[in-house]
């Protein structure tokens, strides 16, 4: 005897009100014919932005520690929607160089203990910033120093010292000392064994050897493997089977880990994974994988459906899913992954609703805009060269290179009115949802 | 050991008169500027002086704990907490139950468990070098058991069975202390629970590739009639299926998709059901597709990759894309 769908748990109840929470905001849409609600409210999420930015209230005592992450989640979601303005530049430049340490790194604010987290926040906020300024105000000398101090005896890096080691700190270590140009194999050396023993049974990637695959790890150590060009030490067959899987079938959003819920800070976690995936298996020699040309696996419209309509909060700023209040994390990650699902592997750009909703490219290894990331490189090239010299990491120079010799993007909007009825499970109607559980 | 005074502020306090408060330097122009809430800014000031003076003392230890309080999130806090354990040989068992009600409350928070962590080696290497071996060994490993029912609690009175800091936890729990033989039972009780519970599916993998490692052939016979039991009991729980292929294959552990008759079987009576009621398996198909590719059968793969474009239509390029480098392969 098989059952289908076994007794109820507390793991398949979560699921089906979650999912409902979800299709009734999709319903309301096609039953409404309000085709036009599938529209990014850019100046909603630009006025909220733009508040937080400056000020946060009281409650945010908790986050003490992460100021740098608010001025990256914000700047990034600003230059994403088209609208960081020059203005921000010198603040953030001002502000990032008091969280800097004089040993090397940024802390979480200042006079705290520089973190690789909110370094990796700090230094990708200054790319966003783009400024020669802003480039200026990194120690990079003391950076590196601090960053080979992190190195742990296991192979990862820890994120403070005598802190814990896990896996975003070979991304947040690896990504800062590419964007600054300081990428050594000492840096490097033992991260690719370390990164391959975290790749899990499952095919994702774990924060810690034995822990689950996991989205935010998974990109974090796919990344790292992908800046420095060295993707092929992973199984990258079984990363794309696991990952393929994390798209959720009703709702369109990704989850984090299998049998978990959707949540749209995945949508660039995950969503991410997929060019990373095809530009690994590029670099690799597609002679011996044939690669689709025009996708990258994942389906980029039922993500945006999920983003465009359940996720969007009506004050501004974006949420984890419905019924969650809007935060700059989410709002950052949600945009960053629509912003990936815009522009496919032949420049081709799927996008959900009219011309209005299409976000600004960015670069898929540092998560900053494409252009910041290639305009950084004039300055850093330039700069004398530290005692142990370094550079940016391959995979991402490759990276850029190929996409600008891919011909120029060309903008193909498909009306709501098609995606809505295209018969994803994201969008079937609840009825026939029923039949398919 | 803690405040009593909580309530004086620290300017009022007669044992912190020799220390002046030093506020923080947002410079110019600051950006992310949080409103502090009453008090924050006063303990954070006396924490920057503190910090300043390379002070380890009781009311630095004090003070670190009025910092959590404010942010629990605060790694600087934890870490100039651990300083001042170390440097004042501080009795530990005390800190176990002040990091009880963090991780309980704040599951999310790397730093809680990561101090918890740091305190149980701590422990265990003090009671090393004070007991002797065996009275040592006993003591460690009922603390280990003590974190074992520790993180249990948590995840019932948090009703998440899936946190990951929790589950960190807990395996190196069973690293250090060696405990990985005695977890089988706990797995397999959450799994009765909840038979979706994709992290105490992960923990019976890591348990068991700490238990037998290489993999023998009984082992891997019992752990693959467990996913097939699971498949039966619940064949759309994408863990099961996902266990099943952990096994199945080719690479590390593993044996071909086609050594196992049984699962063929499985897939089959799966897809039957399905049929009947009118839906359908994606996991079925696509283990099916597995093994007709292993049999050399590229045809019916082919078939069975052409049936899930239809079926599961979010991943249908990728099911497309497979079909398509399955004829590749086979020239
Ligand atoms: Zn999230």
């Amino acid at each position: 005897m098989v059952i289908l769908d076994g007794p109820e748990t507390l793991t398949s109840e979560d699921q089906h009100s979650c999912e409902e929470n979800v299709l009734a905001f999709f319903k309301h849409v096609w039953l409404s014919g309000a085709q036009a609600e599938i529209c990014l409210q850019r100046e909603a999420h630009l006025a909220w932005l733009k508040r937080g930015f400056t000020s946060l209230p009281p409650n945010f005592a908790g986050l003490d520690a992460s100021r740098p992450w608010f001025v990256f989640w914000i700047a990034h979601a600003m230059e994403v929607l088209g609208d960081f303005d020059d203005h921000w530049a010198p603040k953030v430049a001002s502000f990032l160089s008091h969280c800097q340490d004089p040993t090397g790194g940024f802390a979480g604010g200042p006079s705290q203990l520089p973190h690789l987290a909110p370094t990796y926040a700090a230094v990708s906020a200054l790319m966003v910033a783009g400024t020669e300024e802003a480039y200026q105000v990194v120690d990079r000398a003391a950076m590196y120093d601090f960053l080979m101090r992190m190195k742990s005896p296991e192979g990862g890096f820890k994120m403070h010292d005598e802190g814990e080691t896990d896996m975003r700190g070979c991304y947040c270590a690896i990504a800062v000392a590419s964007m600054l140009h300081i990428l050594t194999d000492e840096l490097m050396e033992g991260i690719p064994e370390y990164i391959c023993r975290c790749q899990t049974w499952e095919g994702g990637i774990a924060g810690e050897e034995g822990l689950e695959a996991h989205g935010g790890y998974s990109y974090c150590g796919l990344a790292t493997l992908c800046i420095a060009g060295k993707a092929d030490a992973l199984d990258l067959h079984g990363f794309l089977k696991w990952a393929v899987h994390k798209q959720m079938t009703h709702e369109g959003g990704f989850q984090g880990r299998a049998n978990k819920l959707v949540d749209s800070c995945y949508s660039f976690w995950q969503g991410a994974i997929f060019p990373l995936l095809h530009e690994a298996f590029r670099q690799g020699g597609s002679e011996k994988v044939p690669l689709p040309k025009d996708h990258c696996w994942f389906a980029p419209e039922p993500l945006q459906m999920y983003l465009l309509l359940a996720c969007q909060h009506p004050a501004g700023g974006l949420r984890d899913k419905p019924n969650k209040s809007a935060d700059f994390y989410h709002t950052c990650y949600a945009l960053s992954g629509m912003a990936v699902s815009q522009y496919d592997v032949s420049n081709h750009t799927p996008l959900l609703g009219d011309l209005g909703n299409l976000l600004e490219r960015t670069d898929i290894y540092y998560n900053v805009l494409l252009e910041k990331a290639e305009r950084k490189c004039t300055f850093f090239e330039a700069l004398p060269p530290l005692a142990v010299p370094g550079r940016e990491g391959v995979g991402a120079v490759r990276w850029r290179q190929h996409v600008a010799s891919l011909s120029a993007v060309e903008v193909e909007a498909s009306p709501p009115h098609q995606a809505a009825t295209g018969g994803y499970g994201g969008t079937a109607s609840p009825s026939a949802r029923d039949q398919t559980m | 050991m803690y405040a009593d005074d909580g309530d004086v502020p620290y300017s009022e306090r007669e044992d912190w008169k020799d220390v002046t408060p030093v506020p923080q330097n947002d410079g110019p122009h600051p950006l992310a500027v949080i409103r502090y809430p009453p008090g924050f800014e006063e303990v954070h000031g006396y924490f920057r002086a503190i910090q300043q003076k390379n002070e380890t003392s009781k009311r630095a230890l004090q003070l670190t704990a009025d910092v959590i309080q404010h942010n629990s999130a605060n790694y600087t806090a934890w870490y100039y907490r651990r300083r001042c354990l170390k440097d004042l040989a501080i009795e530990l068992d005390d800190e176990r139950i002040f990091t009880d009600k963090w991780a309980r409350d704040c599951p999310k928070n790397y730093q809680v468990w990561y101090h918890r962590r740091w305190l149980i080696s701590e422990i265990s290497a003090r009671k090393r070098a004070e007991l002797s071996p065996e009275e040592a060994e006993k003591a460690i490993q009922s603390m280990a058991r003590e974190e074992l029912q520790y993180h249990l609690d948590c995840m019932q009175v948090n009703n998440d069975y899936k946190n990951y800091n929790g589950w960190s936890h807990r395996q190196f729990i069973l690293q250090q202390f060696k405990l990985w033989h005695e977890e089988l039972p706990f797995v397999e009780q959450l799994l009765r629970e909840d038979i979706r519970n994709n992290s105490a599916w992960n923990h019976r993998f890591t348990v068991v590739r700490n238990q037998t490692w290489p993999l023998t052939d009984t082992v891997r016979t019992r752990e693959i009639n467990f996913a097939l039991e699971s498949i039966r009991k619940c064949a759309n729980n994408e863990c099961a299926w996902n266990y099943l292929s952990a096994f199945l294959g080719e690479g590390d552990g593993k044996v071909s998709w086609t050594s196992v008759p049984e699962v063929e079987t499985l897939c089959r009576e799966v897809l039957d059901v399905a049929e009947q009621q009118h839906t359908s398996c994606r996991f079925a198909s696509q283990a099916l597709a597995d093994i007709l590719e292993a049999k050399g059968d590229v045809t019916a793969a082919v078939a069975q990759y052409e049936h899930l474009q239809e079926i599961d239509r979010i991943r249908e390029k990728y099911w497309r894309w497979k079909a398509e480098l399955l004829r590749h392969k086979a020239g």
